[in-house]
């Protein structure tokens, strides 16, 4: 009796064993396969569509003979179809702008295969919806980015164009030496704000700030600070002593430009603000601060975010770029608000 | 001599402009809507050329937008929008503002001067009829709709003007209209009219 007994639990044992084995084996193959597939997708840099483009292999390894999918995102939709068995296994989303749809025939639905499939099938939809919505995040924050590219470099384009159109009408009008006068006249007040028009196109379609530090150069940053506010028609107070430092003049010009620049902006709304500017120079570095008496700055770090404005319609990029260039002239540029007001602090080494 | 404000931020463009039509009319300059405001008070222009894109919103027609109603809302001139925006949005709101004209930046010269006559020629025969005492009928009917519907709004238009200039005193009203009172009740009746809420 015990004997019978001793050799039905060593049967049941061996039984029990076996069937864990091949739990372990089968469990143990499809998380290899599945990690596989998860890493397979990422060194596809989450592309959805590569994803489905290599995916046979492994479901070949994991013997599904069977599946379907079908993913519509961007206005593009990618399919595949099969005749399904009743106890496929599938799974779907359907949202305003992507679809995600996975379907498998397992074979033998064995509650061991079936629940492998089930995972399976998760795991694909999961990755599919996620790489599916990285994809629409991405296409439409760079469409948006290119509409407002767009958009911003279409007004100063339009007005270069147009300007060019009148000047040309001008041109062939102009008779007497009194109206050549004139227009000579109108063209040499006009053409520092037109160059700074034409400077800030090819700002902000440059990829590195390098490319504008050509060279250094003595220059007073005063002189170069009052030049653009003449031209932007606005004020700065400053020190009355002149000063020279040795730095890259064209960075600095598109520094200023874009701080009096919003300074301007600024004062359309804020009516009776100030600027002031003042710079400091020690043996190994040159600090100007240009500071107004208006409202502070929401967050002054956010500013220099690429593509990030706390105006309507604006581009964000001038700060950003702003900020590249003065780190490549082996300085700093932020901002901060003070109880007098907001100011920005330029910081540059001078060798 | 036809005066007109340039409201345009780009300076080298609005000197352009200057150069081109400072002979034959008297120019004035904004380059901001502040600004702008402040010169419409002090030259009461005939024709503004009203750019929409002005600071500090340069890429959105809000400004432009803000200062074409603040014309319309204050002054006679005609507004010829010059604008480098190329939204539909900014166009039918300029458009259903009461612009008299929309013009799309690059603009051949001789269109915009072909645009700036025609709103000469329309503020001159204005104030020719004015003088006759005619005053300006706005019909908002299309054509295809018949002469029926044309004739009708005329009248309505009429009516509704002269009510609220009387301050819907259908006894005055009925003496500048040259009809009875029983007419002009007939009239309101019809059209439905009734007097503004604030009255």
């Amino acid at each position: 009796m015990i004997d019978v007994l001793y050799q039905t639990l060593i049967l049941s044992g061996l039984i029990i064993f076996a069937v864990l084995f091949y739990l372990k084996r089968m469990a143990s193959n499809y998380l290899r396969v599945l990690t596989e597939i998860i890493k397979t997708n990422e060194l596809n840099e989450y592309d959805p569509v590569k994803f489905l483009e290599n995916l046979p292999p492994f479901m070949k390894k994991l013997g599904i003979k069977k599946y379907s999918y079908f993913v519509f995102f961007l206005d593009t939709e990618y399919t595949k179809t099969e005749n399904h068995s009743k106890n496929s296994i599938k799974k779907f989303v359907w949202a305003q702008d992507f679809t995600v749809y996975v379907e498998i025939s397992t074979g033998e639905l064995r509650w061991e295969r079936s629940y492998m499939g089930t995972l399976l099938v998760e795991t694909i939809f999961l990755l599919l919806k996620i790489d599916v919505n990285l994809h629409l995040k991405s296409a439409t924050k760079a469409l948006s980015e290119f509409n407002k590219i767009n958009t911003f470099l279409s007004h100063d384009i339009k007005n270069l164009a147009q300007f060019i159109n009148i000047m040309e009408h001008n041109l062939s009008k102009t008779v007497t030496d009194e109206k050549k006068d004139k227009l000579f006249e109108y063209l040499r007040s006009t053409a520092p704000s037109l160059k700074l028009r034409a400077d800030r196109v090819l700002y902000s379609l440059a990829e590195s700030a390098k490319e504008y530090l050509p060279q250094k150069d003595s220059v007073d940053p005063y002189e170069i600070a009052l030049d653009i506010a003449d031209i932007l028609n606005v004020e700065i107070q400053h020190p009355d002593e002149p000063m020279q430092i040795c730095i890259e003049r064209k960075g600095l010009i598109i520094i200023f430009e874009n701080i009096i620049k919003n300074f301007y902006d600024k004062s359309i709304t804020e009516k009776g603000i100030l600027m002031k500017m003042s710079a400091v120079k020690d043996d190994s570095k040159v600090t100007i601060r240009m500071s107004d008496t208006g409202s502070a700055i929401p967050n002054p770090e956010k500013i220099f975010e690429p593509f990030y404005s706390e105006k309507k319609g604006g581009l964000g990029i001038g700060l950003y770029h702003c900020r590249n260039i003065a780190n490549n002239m082996q300085g700093k540029l932020w901002a901060e608000n003070t109880p007098e007001g907001p100011v920005f602090i330029l910081q540059i080494k001078l060798s | 001599m036809t005066s007109i404000i340039l409201i345009e931020d780009d300076d080298a463009l609005r000197k352009q402009l200057c150069f081109t039509l400072e002979n034959d009319y008297k120019i004035f300059e904004a380059s901001n809507s502040p600004d702008a405001i402040e010169m419409l008070k002090e030259s009461d222009p005939d024709i503004a050329i009203l750019d929409l894109g002005l600071p500090p919103n340069e890429n959105t027609p809000d400004e432009g937008l803000f200062v074409m109603n603040h014309i319309l809302a204050n002054y006679t001139c005609k507004i010829i929008v010059l604008t480098g925006q190329n939204t539909k949005e900014a166009a039918v709101k300029s458009l259903e503002g009461g612009c008299f004209d929309y013009l799309e930046k690059p603009v051949n010269i001789n269109q915009l001067l072909f645009s700036i006559e025609r709103a000469k020629l329309f503020l001159e025969t204005e104030q020719e009829l004015k003088s006759r005492g005619v005053e300006k009928i706005e019909l908002q009917v299309q054509i295809g709709k018949g002469l029926q519907e044309v004739r009708e709004s005329a009248e309505k238009n009429l009516i509704i003007k002269i009510l609220n200039e009387t301050g819907f005193n259908v006894y005055k009203s009925a003496k500048m209209l040259g009809v009875k009172r029983e007419s002009l009740y007939y009239f309101i009746k019809k059209f439905n009219l009734v007097r503004d809420k604030d009255d």
